[in-house]
């Protein structure tokens, strides 16, 4: 915990966490990454309160990958607060779900969301979206804090 | 009435399109008219008729009358004049040539002379010859005997009035007698009148006549007509007419004269009216006749255009609560207050009104109750396929990848079979996705609103190919296009068609050597039809009701991959936009799949 969240990856379903660390460890760029549960979880996190409330806020995650359907607060509340704040809104996020649904399409893009993955059923064509898309948006995001 | 459509207007008798309210009063008058028009002639015939029968009638007996009274007052001087004729002493005077009793008939004559318009009495022997008279000077020498003595001179009794004379303003005439002895004849005595008629009797006269109908006394053969003033000229002569209606012109003006012969005389009396005058009682019938019937037509109007009025205008409220009942306002109800077939008409109507308006409500409550519950069944719907989407695919992602995992992680330790399965759980994971995926296309396609616009079929087919050329790289396809009209259509959904049925028959086709895919339309009866042809492996026609039923299939998976959807889908959009789909084919020699939209 002491070490800086790289990646933070919001979902609620354990095997597709699995799945998206196994991808993104093929991809090379597994350094740091904080699994959480759920979007309370996740909420409580990004502004250090509940379980989080000791966390230093000043370090953000580089990119933070969140999925749509969960239980409590889903993916698109929690982007919505994440858009909202000040202190988190330039943080890229990238919505990862399981549909290609218009009406969450649509409400995840007007809430400014960086990108947006339908994640595939075959798990090859899985790992390919997901390391194509952390390291894109950990890269940017890199040169973002550099400039 | 000012809704209707005007082609139906037209397409009705004239008659019946014309509005009540002006209809009746028309046809009212038309029929007062028509009545008035043959009672009035009928009338008019018959007085005319009449008076002028009355007045022909009249003439007659006033002439009659006047003709009497001229022969009654000529009675007491004829027989004065005949005793005068027969008296010895005239006798003796003429048969001694007037040598004896010459101053006995000196006194006779003068005593003749009985007042003031008795201006000579004359004694003439049997050759004409003045025997004696009264007066010395004589004015009627130059007259000749004949004309003044009618059957001179061998009449033997010639006690009548002669003709009358003018001379200067005056008018003469002789009222004679023959003198006869022993049966012959031996002279005449003449009494010469002047006529005269006062100013009274001529007023009289001319009231007893009556206004326009004129006497006239004159010559019973024409030579002279006298209006008891003066002589009037222009009169007809007629000699002989006797008790007759005549008729005549005089200054071009038509006139109906009788003429009568006044016994004992030489005269005869005509009395004339202005023909005109004989119509006037018709004349005057006519004009009250038609002020009358105008005054009839007018009430007779004003009635019926109050009567029909009184009918069309609840007919109107009628029209106009119908109308707006039509346009959607159930509350309308026509309060007529009449007791009539009117008011019975309005009765029921609102009965009818109030029938429509709660059945209305009634509808509208269960649509509105329907429509709650359809649009719950929807949204449920909606949460079952975002549902099915998210959670149906979450596990099978977990099944393909740790599949995955197995063989990377463990392939060391597998065998050939272990590595196989291995192998068909993950392809047969990957299949179900698909599966899924396209079932949440199918319920998505079919909740699609339509939007129809004119879509460019050449070009989007165009692109269609170009895409799914670019999916089968591996096989060299030949394409024959052929022109395609343009069509009004949903652009998304007819993408759709296309993309399904060439991909289809790119798929089936994918086997033969040269793969041939041709493109086109037909136009028959103005109708345009679709089509996309290919020389594939083609179907047995004895299954073509299972080609466009879902997850229905005419191959096996290790055949041709598929799900089953696709032509389903396709059938799915045509049925939506009332178009018709059909399909031909033939084992191992290809099929044709044909669209069209009415």
């Amino acid at each position: 915990m002491l070490e800086e969240v790289e990646i933070l990856l919001v979902e609620d379903n354990l095997s597709d966490a699995e799945l998206t660390i196994r991808a993104l460890n093929k991809a090379k760029i597994a350094n740091n990454i904080l699994h959480l549960k759920d979007g309370a979880e996740a909420l409580d996190y990004l502004f250090g309160k509940g379980d989080y409330a000791e966390r230093d806020l000043t370090k953000s995650p580089k990119v933070i990958l969140l999925d749509i359907k969960m239980p409590k607060v889903d993916g698109i509340e929690v982007l919505r607060q994440l858009k909202a704040s000040e202190h988190t809104k330039t943080i890229p996020v990238v919505i990862m779900t399981s549909s290609s649904e218009e009406k969450d399409i649509v409400s995840s893009y007007r809430l400014g969301v960086n990108s947006y993955v339908v994640k595939p059923v075959g798990f090859e064509d899985f790992a390919k979206a997901v390391g194509e898309l952390g390291f894109y948006w950990m890269l940017l995001n890199k040169s973002i804090n550099h400039l | 009435m000012k809704t209707i459509d005007p082609a139906y207007t037209a397409s009705v008798h004239l008659l019946k399109r014309q509005s009540i309210q002006r209809k009746l009063p028309f046809l009212i008058f038309i029929l007062l008219l028509v009545m008035m028009l043959a009672f009035g002639w009928l009338s008019y015939i018959g007085i005319r008729n009449t008076a002028e029968k009355a007045a022909k009638e009249r003439l007659l007996i006033l002439a009659q009358q006047l003709a009497g009274m001229y022969t009654q007052s000529a009675v007491p001087v004829l027989n004065s004049t005949r005793a005068a004729a027969a008296n010895p002493a005239v006798k003796s005077f003429l048969l001694s040539a007037g040598k004896d009793s010459a101053v006995e008939v000196d006194q006779l004559l003068q005593k003749l002379k009985l007042d003031s318009t008795w201006i000579n009495v004359q004694l003439l022997n049997a050759n004409g010859q003045e025997a004696a008279a009264s007066n010395l000077s004589d004015v009627y020498d130059s007259l000749e005997l004949s004309s003044i003595i009618p059957g001179y001179p061998t009449a033997a009794d010639t006690g009548v009035v002669s003709r009358i004379y003018i001379k200067g303003e005056a008018f003469y005439y002789a009222i004679c007698g023959a003198v006869t002895d022993k049966g012959k004849l031996i002279g005449y005595l003449l009494r010469w009148r002047k006529m005269y008629n006062s100013k009274e009797n001529i007023e009289r006269v001319s009231q007893l006549l009556g206004k326009q109908v004129v006497l006239y006394v004159g010559n019973a053969d024409g030579s002279l007509w006298s209006d008891l003033r003066t002589a009037v000229d222009g009169l007809p002569a007629t000699p002989g007419v006797d008790k007759a209606l005549i008729t005549y012109k005089r200054n071009s003006r038509p006139y109906l004269a009788a003429q009568t012969l006044v016994h004992n005389t030489q005269w005869k009396v005509m009395v004339t009216m202005p023909e005109a005058n004989m119509l006037q009682p018709a004349k005057e019938f006519l004009k009250i006749a038609i002020s009358s019937a105008l005054l009839l037509l007018i009430i007779g109007i004003v009635l019926t255009w109050l009567l029909s009025r009184s009918i069309t205008k609840p007919l109107d409220k009628l029209a106009i609560a119908a109308r707006r009942i039509a346009k959607g306002d159930f509350s309308q109800t026509v309060e007529l207050k009449r007791a009539d077939e009117l008011g019975v008409l309005s009765h029921a109507f609102n009965v009818m009104a109030k029938e429509v308006n709660d059945t209305q409500k009634n509808l509208e409550a269960i649509v509105a109750k329907r429509t709650t519950q359809l649009e719950q069944a929807n949204k449920e719907l909606e949460a079952f396929s975002y549902s099915v989407s998210h959670d149906l695919r979450a596990p099978l992602r977990a099944v393909s990848g740790y599949a995955t995992m197995l063989r990377e992680d463990h392939g060391t330790t597998l065998n050939e079979d272990g590595k196989r399965i291995a192998d068909a759980i993950v392809t047969n994971a990957r299949m179900m996705g698909q599966l899924i995926d396209d079932l949440i296309s199918f319920s998505r396609i079919s909740k699609k609103e339509t939007e129809v616009q004119e879509v460019n079929m050449q070009q989007l087919v165009e692109q269609v190919v170009a895409e799914l050329k670019a999916q089968r790289p591996e096989k060299n396809y030949r394409f024959i296009m052929h022109a395609l009209p343009v069509c009004k259509t949903d652009q998304l959904l007819i993408k759709q068609v296309w993309l399904n049925l060439v991909d289809n028959a790119m798929k089936y086709s994918s086997l033969q050597d040269q793969p041939v895919i041709e493109i086109g339309a037909t136009h028959t009866n103005g109708k345009v039809e679709y089509y996309v042809k290919d020389n594939g492996v083609g179907f047995d026609m004895k299954y073509s009701d299972k080609l466009f039923g879902v997850f229905q299939r005419l191959h096996r998976q290790d055949e041709f991959e598929g799900t089953g959807i696709g032509l389903a889908l396709v059938k799915r959009i045509v049925d939506r936009q009332n178009g018709s789909l059909r399909a031909e084919g033939k084992v191992g020699e290809g099929a044709v799949f044909a669209f069209s939209f009415s």
